[in-house]
């Protein structure tokens, strides 16, 4: 409890004053989070078996507010295990000896996203925002069916935003995002990309990646935030993120992550 | 205190995020679609059906898949045991005679594995690494896949483990090794242990003993349903290739375990003039080869690829004759002797 009031003042003694009736327009804010994310997918190119991975996600954005637009930079990597749901982590025996199947999961994503203001009735309490964004995600895991799985998404997102302020000191942000035109990599027709002269990460890329518009591709993106200020400058919050994705070719995948980041955030 | 934590967990956000994590769950089949079921018919079908849509040699063999469909479907029923499962997918792959493909059953279903071509028939003991290295009056590692020394004052060794390590990884290692070997009035290139790895490297430690180009193999890998639907041919060549070349005589040392690209290494060997093969013809399995798995979890490997020598023929199943056949005996082995190794200091200066 010391420790705490101890900590308290010193916040204190940074932020000069606490949060007034209004909450003024900062121009510049930093957030970083944490928390689990879980992603299940059906990749039948690679697998007839549902996949989960289950990660630790970590969250850096730099947000610049502007009285009429929103400009953002957001990087989130996961680090985590992916296994069939219906069996977990297998045994085999290959003769010599056994051996276990249990896949680790990488995933990195990194947003670039503008969006200007859109006129409201009530803009003291709810903020209505519409923009454009590029994305790239890149997910692997090393031991789907014992091989290497990976898809990337690169694209162009049409963005959405909603600010809605209850009181001074809270937020509600909901955020939509949706491709209109994305650059996806994933495994050729046979699961390898040989190659007389490229590495194997060269020609997954070079020969795997196929430019999709929404009608071949279809991903949804959607948060809600929550956040409290603490002090002036210093917030907390809570972030829920849910995407889904659909792809046909060379066989369909189909797949959705959601992630809780606690976050904290500071306003300078 | 209590103000913050009971707007910090507002009742309408928990309302609202709860329930949604709960539904996801419930509506996963929606959100990813339905699980393939795991029966033993729904088992066989997949496997059938993927090497019908991944299998690479079909036409080289003249395998009517369908028709083996039809002949071993029948025998699966519901109450088919994993034992009896393998037992008939066995016989079914047994028809493609291949030693890239495998079944690996879960452990805990207590079924066999399944190994498919004539290693997986039968064992092949015409080598004993113990007595090849007594032959070596020094010896050295690089790495987790090179042993090297010297036979002689004048003939060295390289034996090639696996083509496994990341492709930079070869052009230090074949420099070092050459670099140490290179006074050698002659080399025997080891390959009676390999059983693969990358093409690519195959093909360049090939290079490190070439003096000219020539077409070694060529590759093409499946990309559609049709048995005959490949991708473009890829080309592989034997050229002299990294820091410096080694051309003076070479022996490469094979046998029915060098498969794989331990045998597109041997193609690509063959182009160069100074190289010389003894032994026992190669196992015959060279193509690119990926696994999957089953609805039951099993883990299976599939040939993906249509290899094919300079000659343009396919010697998938066949292997690689050697220049020279020497097959080592047991009794030969037993007594400390390795002919094939013999006759190969036999052929160097």
């Amino acid at each position: 409890m010391k420790t705490f009031l101890a900590s308290v003042a010193a916040v204190a003694w940074l932020t000069p004053a606490r949060a007034q009736s209004l909450q003024p327009e900062r121009r510049h804010e930093l957030w970083a989070g944490g928390g689990p994310l879980e992603r299940v997918m059906l990749d039948r190119q690679a697998s007839p078996l549902v996949y989960r991975a289950k990660g630790s996600a970590f969250q850096l954005t730099y947000t610049r507010r502007g009285t009429r637009s929103r400009l953002s930079l957001d990087l989130q990597p996961t680090f985590g295990q992916d296994l069939a749901k219906r069996y977990g982590v297998r045994r085999y025996h290959n003769g010599v000896g056994t051996y276990a199947i249990q896949s680790a999961y990488y995933d990195a994503s990194l947003a670039l996203r503008y969006l200007r203001r859109l006129p409201t009735a009530n803009p003291a309490k709810l903020r209505l925002f519409a923009g454009l964004g590029v994305q790239n995600r890149l997910q692997v895991s090393d031991a789907v069916a014992n091989l290497y799985w990976g898809l990337n998404v690169a694209g162009l997102y049409a963005e959405g935003r909603a600010e809605y302020q209850p009181t001074p000191a809270q937020q509600l942000t909901a955020e939509l995002s949706v491709p209109g035109l994305a650059a996806v990599t994933r495994h050729t027709y046979a699961n390898y990309p040989k190659s007389t002269d490229e590495s194997n990460l060269g020609a997954f890329f070079t020969q795997g990646t196929q430019w999709a518009s929404l009608d071949q591709f279809q991903q949804v993106q959607a948060s809600l935030r929550y956040h409290y200020t603490l002090f002036r400058r210093l917030h907390v919050g809570v972030r829920y993120r849910f995407q889904w994705l659909h792809y046909p070719a060379p066989r369909p995948i189909r797949a959705y992550d959601q992630s809780l980041l606690g976050q904290l955030g500071y306003q300078f | 205190m209590k103000r913050f934590l009971k707007q910090f967990f507002h009742q309408r956000l928990a309302l609202l995020v709860l329930p949604l994590v709960a539904t996801l769950g419930a509506c996963e089949q929606e959100l990813v679609g339905p699980e393939t079921p795991s029966t033993p018919e729904q088992n066989f079908e997949y496997l059938w059906q993927t090497f019908d849509r991944l299998y690479g040699a079909f036409e080289v063999k003249r395998v009517n898949w369908q028709a083996l469909h039809d002949e071993y479907r029948p025998q699966v029923t519901l109450a088919t045991t994993d034992r009896e499962l393998v037992a008939i997918m066995s016989k079914l792959l047994d028809h493609l005679d291949d030693n890239h493909i495998f079944i690996r059953p879960l452990q805990a279903s207590g079924a066999p594995n399944y190994n498919g071509g004539i290693l997986g028939r039968r064992s092949f003991e015409d080598y004993d690494k113990a007595v090849a290295e007594r032959y070596l009056v020094t010896r050295k590692t690089y790495g987790n896949d090179m042993i090297y020394g010297w036979l002689t004052p004048e003939v060295g060794y390289l034996n090639l483990l696996a083509f496994d390590n990341d492709f930079g990884y070869y052009a230090k290692a074949m420099d070092t090794v050459l670099g140490e070997l290179k006074e050698a009035k002659g080399i025997v290139v080891e390959m009676r242990e390999n059983d693969g790895g990358e093409d690519r490297v195959a093909q360049y430690i090939a290079n490190r003993f070439a003096s000219a180009r020539h077409l070694s193999f060529t590759s093409r890998v499946r990309n559609g349903p049709r048995h005959t639907d490949f991708g473009p041919e890829l080309r592989f060549y034997t050229e002299p290739q990294g820091s410096f070349q080694y051309t003076k005589p070479v022996v490469v040392l094979q046998r029915r375990a060098t498969f794989s690209s331990g045998e597109t290494f041997v193609l690509a060997m063959k182009q160069n003039q100074n190289v010389v093969t003894v032994g026992d013809s190669t196992g015959g399995g060279f193509s690119d080869a990926v696994r999957h798995e089953l609805p039951n979890g099993w883990n299976i490997r599939v040939p993906i690829a249509d290899v094919r020598a300079a000659d343009g023929k396919s010697y998938e199943s066949i292997g690689l004759a050697p220049d020279r056949l020497v097959k080592n005996t047991q009794q030969a082995l037993a007594s400390g002797h390795d002919q094939a190794l013999e006759t190969a200091l036999q052929l160097l200066p």
